[in-house]
């Protein structure tokens, strides 16, 4: 009778570094960029209320239901590298979560950077570098890749495919779907080998977002209700792709709204009163037969209404940032500083940018300028500062470099690479 | 000569120009002998509505050479209580007085008592008024010789306290609406100018150029009005030569608003970067333009070299002016321009706009036409490649400067008063 069907698990973890403040007076300082003691404590902060409470459920349902209960995770390497540092524990618990079989791992951009939009050498770079760490820490090839923010264009699809993933995951945006569903398996247009797990955003949002709004007349949400919604779906459509931030549980959503209580009780109720399974992006790459192909000419995201760049990108403040910070690449890539490297790594996380969108704040008013890291603007001049520091070293390091290295490095560039070969 | 005087700041709490210039004065006219009766209104808040108060010698925060002349009772410091706020239109007054209100009624419920219109009125005109209301009592009290005010804010209540005492009246004009608004002015502030300078018996202009405002604009009589160049002091906090800095810093400080040409600032920056790259422009100040000025400075793709501080503390400033390689200062129109005497106080080479009541005691400045941004930017590079040119203007500058003193400027004041019909 019916084909199987699907619900694909995924979260996003991801923490930026964010920036101290660095006025015109420090320029020419030469580092020192990042807020250590605020990135420490936010970190501290969300490990006690999600990483460690969310991750060791997560492993006692790997536990009791195993071959059963399954899902996909993306880690920054900002957030990795965080961890390294600052919380141990929380990427112990990882690793021991990534022993399970249901589990799988993708790949992403090292720096939760939007590196794919400027210059693919860039964007392939980090998702190597990205694939690097994973491996170390959790001893995984990624065969799937999400981009930064779940940004995806026809190019990305083709710079992705080209490095050898089988997959990617991409919103599944309404102005490009159309009457089409989210809720099966499809291929790039550009690039027929690379399959796409499309987002249902409303039965995501449900969890990520509405989940404990009072207004809400559907909450409170329960398991079995949500099971109720996925059995709603028609029977042909086979694959229910759930992909939400991490820190929705027990960080956006507070223990107390019942969220921990809701994922606990998820695989029963979707065992108990559904013919659902659970499927990992890879499985889902080569159990189901794609649906049709899907062509996305302009980049799309999962963030805001709007599901495009524009929290990003778009406003003068946003662009010149983004611009001036890649016109430094090609001298980066000349830099042998490993910690220029590090530095050009954490700049590059689109947080940065998203803190300068202006979409939600009253222009003019001065007042909210006043307030530290309370405005947009706010954001901008101190990012500008620090990128006029970072440009100064950058020069001053490269004055210091003979020129036959800059050639090696530009032919290494040439020469197209798979991402897990090397 | 006892003078009563009317201003509305007065260090440490200021915000511009004209307390500096108020406290340069008072301190001149005292070395000449003379005793004032300096009141200001209180910027924020009151212990007793309504009341006024005498600051005594022991009064912290005032300067210490000021604790003098109070002790030996040549200077008295009265203080009003109005929300009357430096530099206010009545947008930014009516956030101003919000901010006040909130803060006050935190402070005392009881003492406030009911919503915005109660204590103290919500217009700043209304404060304007409320100011004046309570010079007849003044002066009642006191006796003097003469009554001087700066600028309309004082205006009525000058004139009350001279029609109460039939002594006569002095109008300072620091600036008229004219330089604040360009060709755009609030009627009822011209009006009150218009008024003041009328019913004065003799007007004192900062500049030739306010001069010429007041005849040309206000159809004052040529001979009533006499020319006294503001002084500057030696500075408070000596000038920090030790933040040096790799690159060409090109300096605008100000309050960032209309009158003070920030956007030509940003204009001329654009131009000589297409020259040099590497000069850093630094927009020091905080004012109604300085979210859009952010906003230019993207939109002309030169942010990367553009730093902004917002408002800068005196240390800040000596650091600033340390290293700085050309102050500029291309006001739309500005009476005086204390800030580019003590840039050259400080041996930075000035570029002034033509525009500017200061060009015409700072021979040694470059000038322009504020809208000529090109010939602004041939000046900075011009000063920036010739050392010589540079240094020159740098020894002349810090001579003129020193030649500006305010003990000059209050003989001048006192040579008004001599004509006056005591």
């Amino acid at each position: 009778m019916t084909t199987k069907r699907y619900i694909c698990l995924y979260f996003q973890v991801h923490q930026p570094y964010r920036l101290g403040r660095f006025r015109y007076f420090d320029i020419g300082r030469g580092g020192g960029y990042f807020d250590d003691e605020k990135n420490r404590s936010i970190l501290e902060k969300v490990s006690q209320k999600c990483y460690l409470p969310a991750t060791r459920l997560l492993q006692e349902l790997s536990v009791a239901y195993p071959d059963r209960f399954k899902c996909a995770f993306s880690f920054s390497g900002m957030v990795l590298e965080q961890m390294m540092h600052f919380h141990a524990e929380s990427l112990s618990e990882f690793q021991k979560l990534a022993t399970m079989p249901g589990v799988e791992i993708l790949a992403e951009t090292y720096s939760h950077s939007l590196s794919a939009l400027v210059s693919r050498s860039e964007f392939e770079q980090q998702v190597k570098r990205h694939d690097g760490l994973v491996e170390m820490l959790f001893s995984r090839k990624p065969r799937v890749l999400r981009n930064t923010e779940l940004i995806y264009s026809d190019e990305i699809a083709a710079y992705t495919a080209a490095m050898g993933y089988s997959g990617m995951l991409a919103e599944g945006a309404d102005r490009i779907l159309g009457w089409k569903s989210p809720n099966y398996l499809y291929v790039a247009k550009n690039a027929p080998t690379l399959g796409l797990l499309l987002k249902n955003y409303r039965l995501s949002d449900d969890i990520a977002f509405r989940f404990s709004q009072p207004d809400w007349n559907e909450g409170p949400l329960t398991a079995e209700k949500f099971v109720h919604w996925l059995n709603a779906i028609p029977e042909d459509e086979p694959l229910v792709n759930l992909f939400m931030d991490y820190e929705t549980f027990g960080e956006h959503q507070w223990a107390e709204s019942g969220i921990f209580d809701f994922l606990r009780a998820l695989p029963d109720a979707v065992f108990r009163y559904s013919d659902f399974e659970f499927i990992t992006p890879s499985e889902a790459l080569s159990k189901l037969k794609p649906a049709d192909k899907i062509s996305m000419p302009e980049p799309v995201s999962w963030a805001d209404e709007a599901r495009d760049l524009s929290a990003w990108l778009g406003n003068p403040l946003q662009d010149d940032a983004f611009e001036s910070l890649y016109r430094l690449r090609s001298m980066v890539s000349d830099c042998r500083d490993e910690q220029i490297q590090k530095d050009w790594q954490k700049l590059q996380t689109s947080d940065h940018f998203y803190y300068m969108c202006t979409k939600f704040f009253a222009d003019g008013d001065v007042h909210k300028y006043f307030n530290p890291y309370d405005s947009p603007y706010e954001a901008f001049v101190n990012y500008m500062n620090v990128l006029a520091d970072f440009e100064l070293r950058l020069k001053s390091s490269l004055a210091a470099i003979p020129k036959q290295r800059k050639q090696l490095t530009t032919q290494k560039q040439a020469v197209p690479h798979r991402a897990h070969t090397d | 000569m006892r003078v009563l005087m009317f201003g509305w700041e007065f260090p440490p709490h200021i915000s511009g120009g004209l307390g500096t210039a108020c406290y340069g004065l008072t301190k001149g006219l005292m070395e000449h002998g003379a005793e004032i009766l300096f009141v200001l209104p209180r910027l924020f808040g009151c212990e007793e509505a309504g009341q006024m108060r005498m600051i005594g010698a022991d009064e912290s925060g005032l300067p210490e050479e000021f604790n003098r002349f109070i002790q030996k009772g040549s200077m008295r410091l009265l203080q009003v209580n109005t929300t009357l706020f430096p530099y206010a239109t009545e947008e930014t007054y009516a956030a101003e007085y919000q901010h006040s209100f909130n803060r006050e009624q935190q402070k005392d419920h009881s003492a406030m008592g009911g919503g915005l219109t109660g204590l103290y009125g919500s217009g700043l005109m209304e404060e304007v008024y409320r100011y004046a209301s309570i010079a007849p009592l003044i002066a009642k009290n006191h006796t003097f010789d003469v009554v001087h005010a700066h600028d309309w804010l004082t205006f009525p209540a000058g004139m009350a306290a001279s029609a109460q005492s039939g002594k006569p009246f002095v109008a300072h004009i620091h600036a008229t609406e004219f330089d604040r608004s360009g060709s755009n002015p609030n009627m009822e502030v011209k009006r009150i100018e218009q008024q003041g300078m009328e019913t004065a018996e003799r007007v004192i202009a900062v500049s030739e150029y306010t001069k010429k405002i007041a005849i040309k604009q206000y159809q004052i009589a040529e001979n009533k009005v006499d020319v006294v160049h503001n002084g500057v002091l030696p500075s408070a906090v000596p000038t920090v030569f030790s933040d040096y800095k790799k690159f060409p810093v090109v300096v605008f400080l100000g309050r960032v608003t209309f009158q003070k040409g920030p956007e030509y600032f940003l204009y001329t920056a654009a131009r000589v970067l297409r020259q040099n790259p590497d000069v850093r422009f630094v927009l020091a100040g905080h004012g109604d333009k300085l979210l859009h000025m952010i906003t230019l400075s993207a939109q002309l793709k030169i942010s990367s070299r553009v730093s902004f501080t917002g408002f800068i503390q005196e240390q800040d400033i000596a650091r600033l002016f340390g290293h700085a390689n050309v102050y500029v200062m291309p006001s739309v129109s500005e009476p005086f321009g204390i800030s580019a005497l003590e840039a050259a106080r400080a041996g930075v080479p000035v570029i002034i706009s033509r525009q500017t009541g200061v060009a015409e005691v700072l021979n040694s400045a470059l000038k322009n036409d504020f809208w000529d941004t090109d010939g602004m930017a041939d000046s900075i590079l011009a000063l920036l490649k010739h050392g010589a040119l540079n240094g020159w203007m740098s020894r002349k500058g810090q001579q003129q400067a020193r030649l500006q003193t305010w003990n000059k400027a209050a003989s001048r004041v006192l040579k008004t008063y001599s004509q006056l019909q005591l």
